[in-house]
């Protein structure tokens, strides 16, 4: 177990919030910095908060293809093929 | 051969009595078409890369059609060199900032005239002080919760093209730093650089709606 010394200071592992929430770190410092964030009271809330806000971005886009585009595009692709096979 | 819309001779009886002003409001079904593995492999990312061109074009919906169009017009031609079973959304996603790129060469001119550097630690600290005050003030986070789809879109078609892209393909489409650097053409140091600042944009702009709406006040104030 890692002792006090090796803890990760705030500035730290401010640095990496925003790999750390998008799971992009290594092993071993992901692990650092989960432990810095679990023993950290200033450092936590704003961890969270970021990473509800990445949370919401990830859920606001969630329109389909309107059935006229979707058409167009089967159109064009028909009429390529039959480009294709008059070549 | 080209078959009408929608495709009666290849959907059978039942689609030919659809009236034709009912079959436009339905979802059509994918054509016949002669290349193998397209309809299977490409088609079923339509929906993700129509959005992607969506806020490609900042919610242009006639450009995001046009882009969508092109994207699986020059998929469809160079299907033979996408390698069956792998990454077919990010290789439709390249197509199509490609083409969105090639199609707005002011848009390419101004990407290129950007300079940026990896994010450093004062850079990254800053980002994560920006909501500092309303991260305090809400432990419940019920700010995000009060947060109106449509604004947050309008907030993200607001960014520059270069900051917009890559928080679209990461956080909205879910990829990668690797796989966004390789759709984009540029490092991953970048990408994590212009999502960085994309997310500190974002979140000041919210924050400013926030203040709009009455959801709380500006620093100082009490």
């Amino acid at each position: 177990m890692k002792n006090r010394d090796e803890m990760m200071h705030c500035h730290e592992a401010l640095a990496q919030l925003w790999a750390y929430i998008d799971q992009e770190l290594n092993p071993e410092l992901n692990e650092r910095v989960r432990m810095h964030l679990e023993m950290c009271r200033r450092c936590y809330p704003q961890y969270d908060f970021h990473r509800a806000f990445v949370a919401l971005l990830g859920r606001v886009d969630r329109g389909g293809v309107p059935p006229t585009s979707r058409r167009r595009v089967f159109e064009r692709l028909l009429e390529e093929e039959a480009r294709g096979s008059a070549a | 051969m080209r078959l009408p819309w929608p495709w009666r001779k290849a959907q059978g009886a039942t689609a030919s009595v659809i009236p034709l002003d009912a079959a436009e409001e339905l979802e059509p079904p994918p054509p016949p078409l002669s290349k193998a593995g397209f309809n299977d492999e490409a088609i079923p990312h339509m929906e993700s890369v129509y959005r992607f061109a969506l806020r490609l074009t900042g919610g242009n919906e006639a450009e995001a059609d046009d882009l969508l169009q092109e994207t699986f017009i020059r998929a469809y031609r160079s299907w033979e060199t996408y390698t069956r079973g792998s990454q077919c959304r990010s290789w439709l996603f390249t197509i199509c900032r490609n083409e969105f790129v090639r199609a707005r060469s002011r848009i390419s001119a101004q990407i290129d005239a950007v300079v940026l550097t990896d994010t450093t630690d004062a850079e990254a600290l800053a980002t994560a002080t920006v909501f500092q005050e309303a991260a305090m003030l809400d432990p419940e986070k019920a700010f995000f919760e009060s947060m109106i789809d449509r604004e947050v879109l309008a907030a993200i078609d607001a960014l520059p093209v270069e900051f917009r892209e890559t928080v679209v393909l990461s956080d909205l489409q879910g990829l990668s730093y690797p796989e966004v650097a390789s759709i984009l053409g540029v490092p991953v140091g970048t990408v994590k650089s212009r999502l960085y600042r994309a997310r500190r944009l974002l979140q000041q702009s919210l924050y400013e709606y926030a203040i709009e709406t009455g959801y709380t006040r500006r620093r100082g104030r009490k």
